[in-house]
Formats: C-alpha cells, structure tokens, sequence
C-alpha cells in the first residue's frame, strides 16, 4: 500500500514499515488470531532449534531397542522422566520422533501449500481474467488433475519415481494447485466485473498492472482461508501416505503420521491402541493443535488484510 | 467553426448471444447499432435514453474500453477525413465494402490508418486524453487501495500535461503535493488521502472517482450516470464541481443519464438515443422545447411540472422497450409510438436534419412540426 510515495529508498522502508507494524497492532488486537499466531511460531521455532537441541540424525527417530541388556521397548513404554511422551512399538522415542518430525512435516506443507497457493493464483488469475481460449486450456487442464482421486495420484507418482522426500513433495503439489486455481479464478470472474477493474483500464494500465494491482489483492484473500485448512490436510494427506505403506523411507522417518501408523501396523487391533493410547494420541494432538492454530490465524490474517474488516 | 474533438462513424456494438453445449453464438444483442456521434471541443453532451438503450455502451465505446462491432473514431480528426468517410458511408446503403468506388476505398484505407480503434500510437494518445466517471461510486474504488494510490494511479501511468504540452510522471513528494492540490479543489482534505474508499460517503467516493478521472488533466470525459446513485442535495454539489472543473480544465463532458432535469442543467446539445439507435439530436433549449420524435415527447412528457393547476397531455409509452436481441423491423419506436403507420414497420428512417441543427429519424418530423399529423388508428 506504500508504493510510489517516498522520494528516498529509507523512506520507503520505514513507510513499509509502518504499514506492517500497523497490520500486527490489528492482528494482535484478536486474542483468538494471537493465541494461533503464538502456537504456530512456537512449532516453527520447534522445528528449527528442536532437532538440534535433541541432536543425532535429524531425519531419523531415535530407536531404542534394547535397554540394559533386555529388550523391553519393543513394547510400547508410558510417558515417563526418560521419555517424556513414552515410546511406541520398536522402540522409537515419541518425544523425540514428535519434535524431529515438526521440522519435515511443517517444511513439507509449507512447501506444498506456498507452491500450490502460488500456482494455482498465476494460473487462476490468467484464466479469469483473460477468459476465452487461454482460460479455457487453462481449466480444462486443472478439471483433468481435479478428476483424478489425490491419494491415488500421488501414490502413482510415488511408486512411478521413486519414494523420496522429493518426490512426495512434488506429489503433494500436483494433488494441490488445482484447488487454488479454482478458486482463484471464481474470485477474479467476480472482480474482474467491477468497475475500479474498468476505470484502471481506462486509466491506461496493461493487463500486467491491473491484475497485479487490483485483481489478485481484491481476489486472494480466500486464499489465506484455504492455505491454512490446507496446511493440515497436506499432514493429514503424508500420514495416509504413511499409512498405506507408500511414504518415503522407512519406519524410522521422523513424521507425525508415520508415528501414529507405527501404532497401528505393529499393535494387535484396537485394544491394544487404546491400551497403548500414548502411542496414538500425543503425535496425533500434535497434528490436532497445529492445524487448529493454523486456522486461527488464517482467520486473523484474512480479517488484517482485508482495510473494510480493520477500522 | 469549433474543433471537432471526437468523431464516430458508424459504431456498432453487438454482444453475442451464447447458448447450447457447445457455446455457439444463438444471436446478437445490437446495444449500438450504426450511431454517428460528433462531439466539438468544450460542449457538454447528454445522452438520454430508457435503460438498455445503449447509453452506457456507447460511452465505454467512445473511450475504446468495449471493444466495436464496426465502426472508426476519429480523436481531433485532420483534414476532415471523417468527413468525407461519413459521406461515403452514407451513400453506401447495404455497408458492403465491395462496392465502394477506387478512389473512395482508399480514402476509406486512409482513414482506417487514422482510426483510434486500429491505429496503436493514436490509441496511446487518445488514453492519455479521455477518462470516464462511474454510475456506482461504491464499486469504481478499489477497497484495498488508500486514496492516494487510487489517485495516483493514472498519473503514474500516464504523467500530468506540463505547459509546454509535454507529459511529466510524477513521482514521490512531487506527486503527493499534486494530489494534495487536487484533492482540495475537489472539496475534501488532505488526510483524506491517507483513508481507504469505505470510509467515505457516496458524494466524497464521487469526488475521489472524479479526481482520479481529471487527474492527468483529460479533454474528454464521460460521465456515466455519475449522480444517479446520490441523494439529491449530494447531486447537486456534485453537478456544480462538474462545471467548475470543465470551466477550469476546459473538458468536453459526454453526460450519460436518464435524468431529464440534470441534462437540461448541464447540456449544450443533447442525443437521445432508443434500442442502440439515434433518433434525435438537437441544442438542449431546442429538444426541450419543441420535441419532434414522439419517443423524445414521451420523454419530456414524463418529467412532473410542481403545479397542481397546470393540464397537459401526458404521453404513457404502452408496453415495455422490445429486446435489444430482436429488434422490430422498420423504425424502431413503431411498436410504442403513437403516430405509426404502415410505413414505419417497413421502412428505417434515417436521421435528418429538419431545422439546423436539429436532427430527428422519424418518417413523420415535417407533420409532426406543423401539428398535421394526427395519432394513428391502431395505437
């Protein structure tokens, strides 16, 4: 909102400044969008320092398989001194599995859902407001990946290639950008119909300028609604993943769903579960407060974005 | 003689119909069909006419915002090229480019070259000289956008005239001083740049729409509808802003409307226009006072006089405006009008100029001057 006033380039920063100082005050004023702010960064911050605080193979969980000498973590160990979260089956740490998978499983859907949400705007933006034939391909396209049930296209994918970190990623995001695309290019046919549209037209402005400049701010802000449902459906998507036998790697990934499918592939039914319930419910309420934050704050952040909810 | 500052030539402007799987074009909607606009430098045009008639289309059309069917406009046209394009078209009856004559196809060649819509460069121009004011003062702001950067934007794009004629962009503090200036003159202060569109009344939304549209200074300005979605005290401070600024600026106005009162207070000639056609024009005095096409009387006839003791016949048009999709043969009007007769479903009237100055497309304009002609049987 800053551009094109200040003479210097100081005066720019500061004034850019100003305005994101200004955004935060109203972001802070919802104790709601706060609380989720305050829980998202305490994860990211987790998934930066908490692997090397822990130390070892920050991709692998710790596994302890025999302990003096008797092989009594193979079965799944209550949260205690040693192991804050307990342990599941085969030894692994939970504690230290759910803080190393905090760092692949926010990197993973942070990349999947930027990428996607970044796709989907330049593809869906372009499609709405040039319309016609270009829109056309554009959305066909986007129906043909949208006809294909997701968990079945990155399974494809992850058998095809092969089952890396990488190729989950790009997976992911094939499933992902669609959505956005539809939903970016329903915005734009409504807004590209408005007359600022009109009168930046008249005023002289190239397609370029006008969508950056009026389309796509008038157009995203469900797209911040959707990026932070998404970010806990790419997790919830990499743990059916995991469950199904088709993630990266092996059993030792650090990665929430990973961690829950160890509980269910080596227990015997579902009275073991709920005996072993620690095995479950702690990577699984990692996930739960994480996702439930991400909302919130996707909330706060569409209410700050958007000058007629501020004032 | 006034410098021509726009001239059209046979604008049309169909919409096309789509229907069916497979989107294929069912028909055409004529919003403007075959309309001759000529407009002089420093005059204020009203457009009148019912809704859908074409006004608003014709508007964005003279400012190459709708892309034309057919049709050329000319920007301050030289050597009266339109001229002689417009003779030419009128002799050509069918508008079939084949038949045209050697010598006249390459005038007609000629002005294509000239022509706003074809020709890039004189298009560039021609955007640095025209702007438009909205009908909706609510949706023509862009709610993201600080005052400031909705004024700014043209001047960014396209700079402000200096006195030697050239264009400046301006930039920084040079450019928030100029739009302090302006939004002054336009009745608000300065703090209101620093404020988003929704905190402002519909007049002051106005007021910024019109700043935003004079703001690179502009010869030609449409204005569509600008206060039909205002109270009426907010109209008339807007109406009198509107003329200060075109005796300052020296702007020609086309003014879009369908309010009789506001185009008699700020027209010099006046178009009224029916189902994408032309059927009157005429100095604002002139069209008021002796109206000849009885879409045109019907018209005036509707405006309420507040004098309970006054009696005048009152013309109530029958049935609603026939769809722009499928438009009556002949002229136009004949399925309303109370003076049809047989030659009016079969033959289109051309436009023509019946006293100077005053030009009406109706069969019947001498009688119905001179009283003769009577209403019709089947009315």
């Amino acid at each position: 909102m800053t551009q094109n006033v200040g003479s210097t380039m100081s005066r720019a920063i500061r004034s850019r400044y100003q305005s994101f100082a200004k955004t935060f005050y109203f972001f802070t004023r919802s104790p709601i969008a706060t609380i989720g702010l305050v829980v998202v960064v305490f994860y990211v911050l987790v998934a930066i320092f908490g692997p090397i605080a822990l130390g070892g193979n920050p991709w692998r969980m710790t596994q302890f398989l025999s302990y003096r000498g008797q092989y009594i973590y193979n079965t799944p160990q209550p949260p205690s001194l040693s192991f804050p979260f307990g342990t599941t089956f085969e030894g692994y740490d939970i504690f230290n599995g759910v803080v190393k998978a905090a760092r692949v499983d926010i990197m993973v859907a942070a990349i999947v859902v930027l990428s996607g949400a970044l796709i989907g705007t330049i593809l869906g933006s372009i499609a709405g407001y040039k319309g016609g034939l270009t829109g056309d391909v554009i959305m066909r396209i986007t129906d043909i990946f949208l006809s294909i049930p997701s968990l079945v296209l990155a399974i494809a994918f992850l058998v095809i290639f092969s089952r890396t970190l990488n190729v989950m990623v790009l997976a992911l995001i094939v499933i992902w950008w669609p959505t956005y695309t539809r939903i970016v290019r329903g915005q734009v046919l409504s807004v590209r119909e408005l007359k600022y549209v009109e009168a930046s037209v008249a005023a002289g402005a190239s397609s370029l300028r006008t969508i950056i400049r009026h389309i796509i701010p008038n157009s995203i802000y469900p797209i911040f609604v959707q990026v932070s449902l998404d970010f806990g459906n790419v997790i919830l998507t990499m743990a059916a993943l995991f469950f199904l036998g088709v993630g990266f790697a092996g059993y030792w990934t650090p990665e929430w769903g990973n961690i829950i499918s160890i509980a269910t592939t080596f227990s015997s039914g579902i009275p073991a579960i709920t005996h072993y319930w620690w095995t479950v419910v702690i990577p699984a309420l990692a996930i739960l407060i994480l996702v439930v934050s991400l909302n919130l704050m996707g909330d706060g952040l569409r209410d700050v974005t958007d000058p007629r909810l501020r004032r | 003689m006034k410098e021509v500052l726009i001239d059209a030539i046979g604008l049309r402007k169909y919409f096309p119909i789509k229907g069916g799987v497979s989107g294929r074009t069912m028909g055409y909607v004529y919003a403007v069909d075959d309309v001759n606009v000529r407009i002089y430098k420093g005059e204020t045009v009203g457009l009148v006419g019912e809704s859908g008639c074409g006004k608003t289309t014709l508007g964005r059309v003279l400012l190459d915002l709708a892309e034309p069917t057919a049709g050329m406009l000319f920007y301050k046209p030289e050597d009266s090229i339109s001229d002689k394009v417009s003779e030419i078209y009128k002799n050509l009856k069918t508008n079939k480019p084949s038949e045209l004559k050697k010598e006249e196809k390459k005038i007609v060649g000629e002005a294509k070259r000239a022509d706003v819509f074809r020709n890039k460069s004189r298009n560039r121009e021609f955007r640095k000289k025209v702007q438009i004011v909205f009908q909706d003062p609510v949706s023509s702001l862009d709610p993201r956008m600080l005052i400031k950067d909705v004024i700014a934007e043209p001047i960014i794009i396209n700079g402000v005239p200096l006195e030697d004629g050239k264009r400046k962009k301006l930039k920084g503090d040079e450019l928030l001083s100029y739009m302090k200036e302006m939004i002054g003159e336009m009745g608000l202060n300065e703090d209101h740049l620093f404020r988003f569109p929704h905190e402002f009344s519909g007049g002051q939304r106005q007021r910024i729409a019109i700043a935003r549209a004079i703001s690179i200074r502009p010869e030609f300005l449409v204005l569509d509808e600008p206060t039909s979605a205002l109270d009426v005290s907010v109209q008339a401070q807007i109406l009198s802003l509107l003329k200060q600024l075109q005796q300052k600026y020296g702007m020609t106005y086309l003014f879009i409307t369908h309010n009789l009162a506001v185009i008699r207070a700020m027209s010099d000639r006046v178009i009224v226009m029916y189902l994408g056609k032309i059927v009157e024009m005429s100095k604002t005095d002139e069209l008021f006072n002796t109206p000849i096409h009885p879409y045109t009387q019907a018209l005036l006839s509707a405006i309420p006089i507040p004098d309970p003791e006054r009696k005048r016949e009152i013309l109530v048009l029958s049935g609603d405006v026939p769809s722009p999709a499928n438009p009556p043969p002949g002229c136009r009007f004949h399925t309303r009008c109370i003076f049809a007769e047989d030659i009016c479903r079969k033959e289109e009237p051309e436009l023509e100029e019946i006293k100077e100055g005053h030009i009406v497309a109706c069969h019947f304009a001498k009688e119905i001057i001179t009283g003769q002609k009577k209403r019709s049987n089947n009315a």
